[in-house]
């Protein structure tokens, strides 16, 4: 019996280790062709052994404007995420709440948001930026990816709502507390874990998004993924620029997943560990 | 302070009544059961007192003052739920504090008043734990000291016990009437236990499909119930139900395809009577026919209580529980004779209302 759960053990920890290596190495590779000189980059086989530098960042960070398209990233994807939260909470905690007419086909309506492919929104997004004067505007593209992160996280935030006992805010009711107070004092710290696995989704989302984000800007407000693919033309592909702008995508994602990765854990489980 | 309420309803989604014009007082200091199965809309009612639920129609006194639209933390009204609600993030002596907290109330007096309350609950070495680390009875205390922390005008609770196992809750059950005992304030206990209504209970309510049914002091509910319903209702093992008619002829009473006999008291009607309600602890069981009132019956299921046994017997047609001390030697399959107690007879009318004791 026990020689049979360490076999699983292994087993289990030898498909894990494959799997990880599968979709580690691509990513391992881009970040060592990110810090190798451009001699090198495409050179078959691949050196493996070689002075690391940094000039592919430098190149991109201060010649080629990738700084300030990094910095774009992260305003749209701050506001965006901060005016979806703002909106998508109460939103959600009331329909988890209250038994409001017209909840359940509002819920469905919801949901059908982040079913549209944004590519048949696309467009549409494109003619109404350019008619409203949007066009590669901050608040164009914080617009647009509200029509996805919003519904997100109001079909996620509710189902946490469901889950926090109504008894709970009800007996903080009763104990003097406003509803409000209540919600603030006794329901929120419960939906932190919530929240913070909602805004991990969310962001990740917003800040990989490429396809709007291609069409709804030019040089103002062009976001991190959309002018990381300006190094693959038709004439050549500029490797380590490209992989050295795409380590900038992943990175922020990464020291964000880890640095809430207590509340992550706890987030993403929710509700089946009661 | 009394409350009162005059005509409720409560509608839920236009059409379903969970509560139906219902007027009742509750009296001020007292200790009032509302009784009822599921779904009786007994909850409703304490959460429309509550403020948690809003009066679709009629008028809510607490005191004197109309109180349909006096918000919850207005009402100074403490209320217990049936599932443990300790506030997550905060140990057992924040929990308690919590609600004094609100009403910026010193640290001192919060300390002194949660020290003495947690000495009656016993509960003051678990002070310092988190809700994870106390068990489901330490919760209910625990809940109970937040209630009654506060003062409040009003005690709600809503099947506080139904979730401990029995020995807790018989526990729990007099630890509650001897804090009511000690300082009477009003309050309104649900539950759909009667044994714990009637107990606890200083007045009971006996509710069914949203209506008040009847309400009394426990003996009078018990002794006296108002139609079957209420009498099948309290009472374990469950009272005896006899569907039958009295021929004016014979003198006797016909059932589907029996007869018997039945001393009835005369100011009783009998043309009326359309159902004999017994409560098992009222019939004697024999073996032999000592008079004409025995009836004839087959034992079906002999149940050991310990103190007691429970027959089951085959007669008139149906099932009938039958309560003695002792198993006077019968054994299942037997044929035996019982005979109703006529001192306790319920009769009731083709509309199931009591017509009055038989006795």
């Amino acid at each position: 019996m026990k020689n049979k759960e360490i076999m699983i053990k292994i087993v289990a920890y030898v498909v894990i280790i494959i799997f990880s290596l599968i979709s580690f190495i691509p990513f391992i590779t881009g970040l060592i062709t990110a810090f190798k000189p451009e001699t090198i980059q495409i050179h078959s086989p691949p050196i493996w052994i070689f002075e690391p530098t940094l000039s592919n960042y430098e190149r991109i960070l201060f010649t080629k404007g990738n700084l300030y398209n990094l910095m774009n990233s992260f305003i749209v994807t701050f506001f965006n995420i901060i005016i979806s939260l703002v909106v998508g909470i109460p939103a959600a905690y009331a329909l988890a709440r209250f038994n409001l007419k017209g909840s359940g086909a509002l819920l469905s309506w919801i949901i059908s948001l982040r079913m549209i492919p944004p590519v048949v929104v696309a467009i549409p997004f494109f003619s109404l930026a350019q008619s409203f004067n949007l066009y590669d505007s901050y608040i164009g593209l914080t617009l647009s990816y509200m029509c996805f992160s919003i519904p997100m996280v109001i079909w996620i935030m509710r189902g946490f709502c469901v889950e926090i006992p109504k008894e709970l805010e009800e007996s903080a009711m009763m104990d003097g507390c406003s509803r409000l107070y209540a919600i603030y004092k006794i329901v929120l710290p419960l939906m932190i874990p919530g929240i913070v696995a909602t805004t991990l989704l969310v962001v990740m989302v917003i800040w990989n998004e490429y396809l709007i984000a291609l069409i709804l800007t030019g040089r103002e407000a062009q976001t991190l993924p959309v002018s990381t693919a300006r190094y693959i033309t038709r004439v050549r592909i500029e490797w380590g620029s490209l992989f050295a702008a795409n380590s900038l995508i992943v990175i922020p994602i990464l020291i964000l997943a880890i640095s809430i990765q207590k509340h992550l854990v706890r987030g993403l489980t929710f509700g089946t560990i009661k | 302070m009394e409350v009162r309420l005059k005509n409720i309803s409560k509608v839920y989604n236009s059409n379903i009544f969970a509560v139906k014009n219902i007027s009742n007082l509750f009296e001020s200091k007292k200790f009032t059961v509302l009784l009822g199965p599921s779904g009786c809309g007994k909850t409703t009612v304490l959460r429309l007192i509550a403020g948690l639920e809003k009066i679709t129609e009629g008028y809510l006194y607490l005191g004197d003052k109309m109180a349909n639209d006096i918000p919850p933390k207005k009402r100074n009204i403490a209320m217990a739920f049936q599932r443990f609600t300790m506030y997550p993030g905060m140990n057992v002596y924040q929990n308690i504090a919590f609600p004094l907290e609100i009403k910026r109330i010193e640290k001192d007096k919060i300390k002194e008043k949660i020290d003495k309350l947690s000495k009656i609950l016993k509960i003051n070495d678990l002070l310092n734990r988190i809700p994870d680390q106390v068990s489901g009875g330490e919760a209910q205390r625990i809940a109970l000291a937040r209630m009654l922390v506060r003062e409040p005008n009003i005690c709600l609770m809503d099947e506080p016990l139904s979730s401990l196992d029995a020995k807790l809750r018989i526990e729990l059950r007099t630890e509650i009437k001897n804090i009511h005992l000690n300082n009477p304030r009003t309050t309104i206990f649900v539950t759909h236990d009667q044994e714990e209504a009637m107990s606890l209970g200083e007045q009971i309510v006996v509710m069914d499909k949203g209506e008040i049914i009847q309400q009394g002091v426990p003996d009078e509910i018990f002794n006296n119930p108002k139609n079957v319903f209420v009498g099948t209702f309290l009472g374990l093992p469950t009272m005896n139900i006899i569907k039958c008619n009295y021929d004016n002829n014979l003198n006797v009473f016909n059932t589907n395809e029996n007869s018997f006999l039945l001393k009835c008291s005369t100011d009783v009607n009998k043309k009326y009577i359309k159902y004999i309600g017994i409560r098992p602890e009222n019939i004697k069981l024999n073996k032999n026919k000592l008079d004409k009132y025995y009836i004839g019956c087959k034992i079906l299921v002999i149940e050991n209580l310990g103190n007691k046994y429970l027959y089951t017997v085959e007669a008139l047609n149906q099932n009938i529980k039958v309560m003695c001390k002792d198993n006077n030697n019968i054994d299942i399959g037997q044929k035996c004779f019982f005979k109703f107690d006529n001192k306790s007879i319920y009769c009731f009318d083709n509309k199931e209302e009591n017509l009055g004791n038989g006795n």
